[in-house]
């Protein structure tokens, strides 16, 4: 959807996550990116491209939940939502919540 | 993991789906495939579409699907009702799955819980809990119950403790385990641990699953068991969207304004019991096996079968005189009156009253009668006060209503006061109503059906809920159904599509059209044709599809009533009426025929009330006596003003079918008014049996030979009286009988299946069953298939039915031609009844040499009354004039005498500007006016002048002279639409006269039809005064002119053509003429509208 002139930014955005699944499609592993900030020397932090990233693949130790939602059908292919959510409990004991757009098959990560 | 997902795109696994149907009214859809899943499991928590504006599929798509997957037993609980249990019972016996009865129930809090009968006393309880729901609710349409009465009526009953959004999943979400754990308790301790069962429910809800670890937990602590229930509210996952518009529309709102009122998603679907099994044994969900097991458990405790224990009996007269039975005293009532009638008991009377009383008492209907007989008495005490008939007279002398339908043929009910035809002078069969059964046949008494002038049934239905309360008297219920409108709508409105879009789609939608008319409508709307493939208009068809036939609310039946001995409560539902002091039942008209409830109908016949009002008005102005019963129904008048086709405004044979009909079926004799009222009935239209009962009748008049046969000579004894045409509803039930060898109750019940909204699945079996009797009877298979064909589902009348309608018709034509100013005062003063509107009436009044005036203010009444010999129409007549307004003038007027001014008029009455400004047009104050043509305009101008609002200072009869102008005069046409608008009539003139001369030259006036040949070119111009469709085949538009009407037809594939123009207000229509057995027809090619302004007058059209 085209963001409206004035519109509140959203905070908290879904991001895109690779997910490795199983052969039921649960996730088994999902890959997390570390942002890294690289600062200069007066300890300011540079351009945005500017920093650097560390991707690792966490796997997954347990699945606490999993809940869909289906909404906005009536707007069409476009804004439709189907996702399919799951709560995860991670190796290193870190809690995420990723979904499957189930439209588009892409996993995304539900900001903390 | 024991969560598996397979390459679909969702977690539930769910198998192939059934291809959702468009429509899904109540019918059962054909037998699937019986699943055969590895575990057991009954669905305890099911809406259907009876959860009105929520569940989104029918009885027989939850049934079907039911036993697609393999479920053995289903529970419909809906909110608050039992409205589907009968059906839903009687349904998913036929298919192999156990029914539960239950019902969600809505508590004083707005949280709900589950009930379900165990047995006959908890269905009881249910009941009664969801009629104190309903009675003491305080807003009629949120039911609500008071926990208090759980105890008293928890024997019998299995509690659930309800969904997430219940007391328990409430407490649990917020945290308060303490209050929950107390609140099971308490639930358990109501109903007893064996009968509460904490619910779990994982539809993939956020917080389904903590929820159900919770509460299983409490289950425990509490010791009470656990049960899996998936809250299902559609068959298919495909209905989902269905769901959501419907919990729209229920908050007549938009699918965007009511996120929080929607389901989550799409999981409310009915599962499998392998998918049940799957989502209540996961490491992610939990393991809760015994919460699956216990489905089974509860399912096999219920055995509570609506279809077969017996709820209802026959309610016992309990106000015998001293020493005598029931049947003792219906028989002396009938000999009393029958004495009066007869001059005694003659043999032919004790023969049939032998004959009927030997049948009440094999079907023990004496209490029945009796309780009728109270009911009449009633009416006639009603009857009395309301100044229709002197004190004192016998009850069976002008009774105060009269039966309908097939209880006509009873000489028990003529005696009585039931009907005023004497069934023993027209040969009347009892069989239809009584049918003499064999050993363990089961018996289904057809309703009784009376017909009573309006004034006296709405004080009749009130007078018997008084007498013996709602609890043994209550009306039946209707479900009101969606239809393309109310789909487009709704579903519109849902959707959130331009209101002027769809105000304008479901304005150009007729009476007849079907949802399946719905592209081709949008694609005939030029200002609609390119959204015929937008987004939301596709949903918009889709929608429409799937809601066609779905319950949209219950509604009062117009006048059925049932009667219980035991309360009623204790077997349906009782709630208010959205009328005060009504009560209805939860049950339709079927349902209540399958429980085996006796239902009379009590209707409101405009014709009998405008009957009544002429009678009285012959006996006050003529000072004579007209006994309608005692008229010669032989009268050669009369039957030649039917077949000249005089008969606008009279009961039956008014409107263009009927008239089309009449004229062709020349009546002569009471017999024969029956045929004709009863051949305008779709059921009679199949097979094209109007046309072959006229042309087999001239015929036989004409003394020529028999041209057709019988099918078979089985056929005789039913059909011979009416020339092989099976013309009245009994007569398909008598070939069953005569053909297949069936019993008359059997017959009855073939007769009936193809009724029914489920009918395809009985028609194959009695089909199966008539053929074998033919057989064994020895008719060939050839004819036999023929014979079946004559059965349909489409509506007939009884033939007792028939001849009650024809003798009422005969009596107003009576009216007609020898009291025709009585004839129209009853009529104009019953609007709305009948065909057409007053201007219509106006013109025929007029064509019988009667003027009819507008209102005065100095002379008018309520309603119309007789003026110098010419019919003056009344206050009420005047649009925005109400009762209390008319009272007002009245009493102002029987106080100081006339009005003697416009001035006056305003002081002394007060009314409102509106109101004054419509009896100026309505022409109510042409009598202070000198001038042959009063000048209307002039007086709005006055009444401009001197009006002040009510809490202004009242306006002084003064002197408006200097501020009066001088006002260009109103022209006739402008005074015309302004009396139309006001009055709906233009007493002076027509507005096809005023129009004549601006019309095409070729258009000929409709006096004139007479003379064109057959096969002619013909043209006519009209106001359109009734459109009709009485068979898919062809459309009748009446025109009326300033001396009299063109009747067009209308072919299916021209109308088509020329639908749209087809609703203009005035009309040229051009064709050939037609003129077959004394009907004058146009066959319509081309119609064009008549460019001027729409006069508005409201057609009473497809009726």
């Amino acid at each position: 959807m085209a963001k409206r002139a004035g519109a509140v930014k959203p905070l908290n955005e879904p991001a895109q996550v690779s997910v490795r699944t199983d052969q039921g499609g649960l996730p088994v592993a999902v890959q997390l990116v570390t942002v890294i900030p690289t600062l200069s020397r007066r300890g300011q932090s540079r351009p945005r491209g500017a920093n650097s990233s560390q991707s690792k693949w966490l796997k997954v130790s347990q699945i606490e939940d999993i809940y869909e939602v289906d909404e906005l059908w009536w707007r069409g292919k476009e804004q439709e939502i189907q996702r399919l959510y799951f709560d995860l409990r991670l190796d290193n004991s870190r809690k995420v919540t990723v979904y499957r757009d189930l439209i588009n098959d892409i996993w995304f990560r539900q900001a903390d | 993991m024991a969560v598996t997902i397979p390459q679909s795109r969702s977690i539930d696994g769910s198998p192939p789906t059934v291809r959702p149907q468009p429509g899904s009214g109540p019918r059962l859809l054909s037998k699937p495939e019986r699943g055969t899943p590895k575990h057991r499991y009954a669905e305890l928590h099911c809406h259907s579409s009876y959860s009105f504006k929520e569940g989104a599929s029918s009885i027989g798509e939850l049934i079907a699907r039911a036993y697609e997957l393999g479920i053995e037993a289903l529970a419909i609980t809906d909110h608050d009702n039992l409205c589907a249990a009968m059906q839903f019972g009687r349904m998913a016996k036929e298919m192999g799955i156990k029914p539960i009865i239950g019902a969600e129930v809505t508590l004083n809090t707005g949280r709900h819980i589950m009930l379900l009968a165990e047995n006959r006393a908890g269905y009881s309880n249910i009941s009664q809990l969801l009629s104190k729901s309903h009675l003491e609710a305080e807003e009629r349409s949120e039911p609500r119950l008071d926990p208090v009465y759980l105890k008293s009526h928890s024997e019998g009953v299995i509690c659930l403790s309800g969904c997430r959004e219940s007391e328990l999943g409430l407490l649990v979400d917020s945290d308060e385990i303490d209050e929950a754990r107390k609140l099971a308790r308490q639930y358990r301790d109501l109903f007893g641990s064996d009968n509460y069962f904490i619910e779990l429910q994982q539809n993939l809800v956020k917080g389904d699953t903590a929820r159900n670890r919770t509460l299983a937990r409490i289950a425990s602590e509490v010791g009470v068991g656990i049960v899996a229930t998936n809250n299902v509210h559609y068959h298919v996952k495909e209905r989902w969207q269905l769901n959501d518009a419907l919990v729209a529309i229920q908050h007549n709102s938009t699918l965007e304004e009511t996120e929080t009122e929607r389901r989550i998603n799409r999981q409310f679907y009915m599962k499998s019991p392998d998918q049940m099994a799957t989502l209540f044994d996961s490491p992610v969900f939990g393991s809760y096996p015994e919460a699956i097991a216990n489905t089974i458990r509860i399912a096999e405790r219920c055995d509570f079968d609506i279809t077969s224990d017996e709820i209802y009996s026959f309610p016992r007269y309990r106000d015998l005189p001293d020493g005598m039975t029931e049947a003792q005293y219906l028989r002396q009532v009938c000999e009393e009156a029958a004495g009066r009638k007869y001059g005694g008991v003659t043999n032919e009377v004790k023969d049939r009253l032998d004959q009927e009383f030997r049948l009440f008492e094999k079907h023990r209907l004496f209490g029945f009668l009796l309780y009728y007989y109270d009911i009449i008495k009633i009416a006639r005490e009603i009857q009395e006060e309301l100044g229709l008939i002197e004190p004192g007279r016998p009850l069976e002398e002008n009774p105060p209503g009269r039966g309908r339908g097939s209880s006509v043929a009873l000489l028990t009910g003529y005696l009585i006061g039931l009907s005023h035809i004497d069934p023993l002078k027209f040969g009347l069969r009892l069989q239809r109503f009584l049918p003499d059964t064999q050993d363990g046949e089961q018996f289904l008494l057809p309703d009784i059906d009376l017909d009573f002038p309006r004034a006296i049934r709405e004080l009749l239905i009130l007078r018997v809920h008084e007498r013996w309360g709602y609890e043994h008297a209550a009306l039946t219920g209707m479900i009101s159904t969606y239809r393309v409108r109310g789909a487009v709508r709704d579903l519109g409105k849902a959707l959130n599509l331009p209101s002027e879009d769809i105000d304008r789609l479901s304005k150009s939608l007729d009476g007849h059209a079907g949802i399946e008319d719905l592209p081709d409508e949008i694609l005939a709307a030029p200002e609609l044709r390119d959204r015929i493939n937008a987004p939301l208009w596709t949903d918009l068809i889709r929608l429409s599809f799937e809601l066609k036939g779905f319950p949209k609310y219950l509604a009062q039946h117009p006048g059925g009533m049932v009667l219980s001995a035991r309360p009623l409560s204790e077997t349906v539902p009782l709630q208010r009426s959205a009328i005060d002091g009504r009560f209805i039942c939860q049950w339709d008209k079927f349902s209540a025929e399958d429980a085996g409830f006796v239902k009379i109908d009590f209707l409101a016949l405009g014709a009998l009330s405008a009957m009544s009002r002429s009678v009285e008005l012959i006996r006050t102005r003529h000072e004579e006596e007209v006994d309608l019963s005692r008229i010669d129904f032989t009268d050669r008048k009369v039957y030649e003003s039917i077949h000249q086709a005089d008969t606008i405004g009279t009961f039956q044979i008014e409107s263009a079918a009927q008239i089309q009909t009449v004229v062709r079926l020349r009546p002569e004799n009471l017999e024969e008014m029956a045929w004709e009222v009863g051949a305008v009935r779709p059921g009679v239209g199949v097979n094209d049996g109007v046309t072959l009962l006229i042309q087999r009748h001239r015929e036989k008049k004409a003394g020529l030979p028999q041209s057709w046969k019988f099918d078979h000579d089985l056929e005789i004894p039913a059909l011979g009286r009416t020339y092989g045409v099976p013309l009245y509803q009994d007569q398909l039930g008598e070939l069953a009988v005569h053909v297949a060898g069936m019993t008359q109750v059997q017959g009855e019940q073939m007769r009936k299946a193809f009724t029914r909204p489920d009918a395809a699945d009985y028609i194959k079996q009695w089909k199966e069953k008539f053929l074998l009797g033919a057989l064994r009877n020895g008719v060939p298979l050839d004819a036999a298939l023929r014979i079946f064909g004559k059965f349909h589902g489409l509506y007939q009348f009884p033939e007792s039915h028939a001849y009650a309608f024809g003798i009422t018709a005969f009596q107003m034509q009576w009216l007609k031609v020898y009291y025709p100013l009585e004839y129209y005062i009853g009529l104009f003063c019953e609007q709305p009844m009948g065909f057409y509107n007053l201007e219509t009436l106006k013109e025929d009044a007029k064509r019988h040499d009667i003027e009819v005036l507008p209102p005065d203010v100095n002379r008018s009444r309520e309603l119309a009354i007789v003026d110098d010999d010419q019919l003056r129409m009344g206050f009420l007549h005047v649009s925005g004039i109400k009762k209390t307004t008319a009272e007002i003038v009245l009493e102002v007027r029987d106080k100081f005498g006339p009005f003697e001014s416009l001035a006056q008029f305003m002081e002394r009455t007060g009314l409102k500007h509106d109101q004054l400004d419509h009896l100026s047009r309505a022409g109510a104050f042409d009598c202070f006016d000198q001038n042959e043509f009063a000048d209307r305009r002039r007086q709005r101008w006055e009444i401009g002048l001197r009006y002040r609002p009510v809490n202004r200072q009242v306006a002084l009869p003064l002197s408006v002279t200097q501020d009066m102008v001088t006002l260009e005069e109103e022209n006739d046409w402008d005074r015309m639409i302004l009396q139309y608008g006001a009055l709906g009539v233009h007493p002076e003139s027509h507005i096809m006269a005023r129009l004549r001369t601006f019309l095409p030259s070729d258009v000929v006036s409709s006096d004139k039809l007479n003379q064109i040949e057959e096969g002619a070119s013909v043209a006519v111009a009209g106001l359109v005064i009734r459109r009709q469709r009485p068979n898919a085949k062809a459309t009748f538009i009446s025109l009326e002119d300033e001396f009299g009407h063109s009747p067009l037809i209308l072919w299916q594939a021209v109308y088509k053509r020329l639908r749209k123009q087809a609703q203009a207000p005035l009309l040229i229509a051009r064709g050939t003429m037609s003129r077959r057995e004394g009907t004058v027809n146009v066959v319509v090619s081309e119609l064009d509208p008549i460019p001027v302004e729409d006069p508005g007058l409201k057609t009473k059209d497809w009726g």
